[in-house]
């Protein structure tokens, strides 16, 4: 079992060095042999694993990943989730008297915007606001992935969700405004991943050292 | 930076291997590697590659100091062994 660990922890090291400083990895990789037939196999390991992250922001291609990481783990997670938690409270078709706070924490009175004749519509308001908290989560995973391809179908997907949203919204005359603080953070969103990718494709930037 | 300079300087010109380094040292290998690595970059120590002494294991990579990391080894030394010598700083 510790050997196993032992090897996972020096193949996330081995990763985290990236690709400039494979000759270096796989010095590591010689050396782990040796620390195994001492019996210090995981704690060889762990050393390299944290001598890796602190080099991580040396190189391109760590300042990548740490920025993917950031993006991934501290923007469009979070967002996916707030956004699932305003839809289970009934944005866009619900006022809260405390705000946004309101959706997001459940906090004041709510008091629904649709009347008896649009009623009907609340599924349909629910489901593209539930998709696109679901694109939040698909995008941070392939983000981290660096599957351009999918961030691109979970981007349209998600740009699809909004356009569902708009339509559905205009049908049950609510406000529009309602949504314009959300549109302009997706915006920002995709600014975002569309610069990562751009540095990605530009080959991760020069050396620092 | 200095003890891993006295390590390799003391056996010069020999070839040590990362492991070896931090048995002598008591450094762990979180700090061997990155010092290595920016010694290697600034031209204080070169590395090769060596062939496994068994079977079945990778090969391992060996690192000794250039003429100017014996240089720096050898100042180093001197400004310690110098009564009221002070270590330049790594």
């Amino acid at each position: 079992m510790t050997g196993r660990l032992s090897r996972v922890v020096l193949a996330l090291a081995m990763h985290s060095l990236g690709a400039q400083n494979r000759p270096w990895a796989q010095a590591m990789q010689g050396e782990f042999a040796v620390a195994e037939a001492d019996g210090r196999a995981l704690r060889f390991a762990c050393g390299c694993l944290l001598g890796a992250w602190r080099m991580l922001p040396r190189h391109g291609e760590g300042r990548f990943t740490l920025t993917s990481y950031a993006l991934s783990l501290g923007v469009l997670l979070p967002i996916g989730v707030l956004l699932a938690k305003a839809a289970m409270s009934g944005f866009p078709f619900v006022m809260a008297s405390a705000g946004t706070a309101g959706f997001l924490w459940g906090q004041g009175t709510f008091r629904s915007l649709l009347d008896p004749g649009t009623q009907c519509l609340a599924p349909a308001l629910i489901a593209p606001m539930l998709a696109l908290a679901a694109c939040h989560g698909l995008l941070a995973w392939w983000v981290l992935d660096r599957d351009w391809p999918r961030v691109v179908m979970a981007s349209r997907l998600g740009a699809a969700a909004i356009t569902a949203l708009v339509i559905v919204m205009a049908c049950a005359g609510l406000s529009l405004a309602t949504l314009a603080p959300a549109c302009l953070i997706l915006a920002a969103e995709c600014a975002a991943v569309t610069a990562l990718a751009a540095w990605q494709a530009k080959g991760l930037g020069e050396e620092l050292i | 930076m200095l003890a891993l300079l006295a390590a390799l300087g003391a056996r010069t010109p020999d070839w040590w291997h990362g492991y070896e380094l931090m048995k002598e040292t008591g450094l762990a290998s979180g700090t061997i590697y990155p010092l290595l690595m920016r010694m290697t970059e600034q031209g204080l120590v070169e590395a090769e590659w060596r062939e496994p002494e068994q079977p079945g294991r990778p090969p391992r990579h060996a690192y000794r100091l250039t003429a100017a990391g014996l240089a720096l080894a050898r100042q180093q030394n001197d400004l310690q062994d110098a009564p009221g010598g002070a270590a330049v700083p790594a």
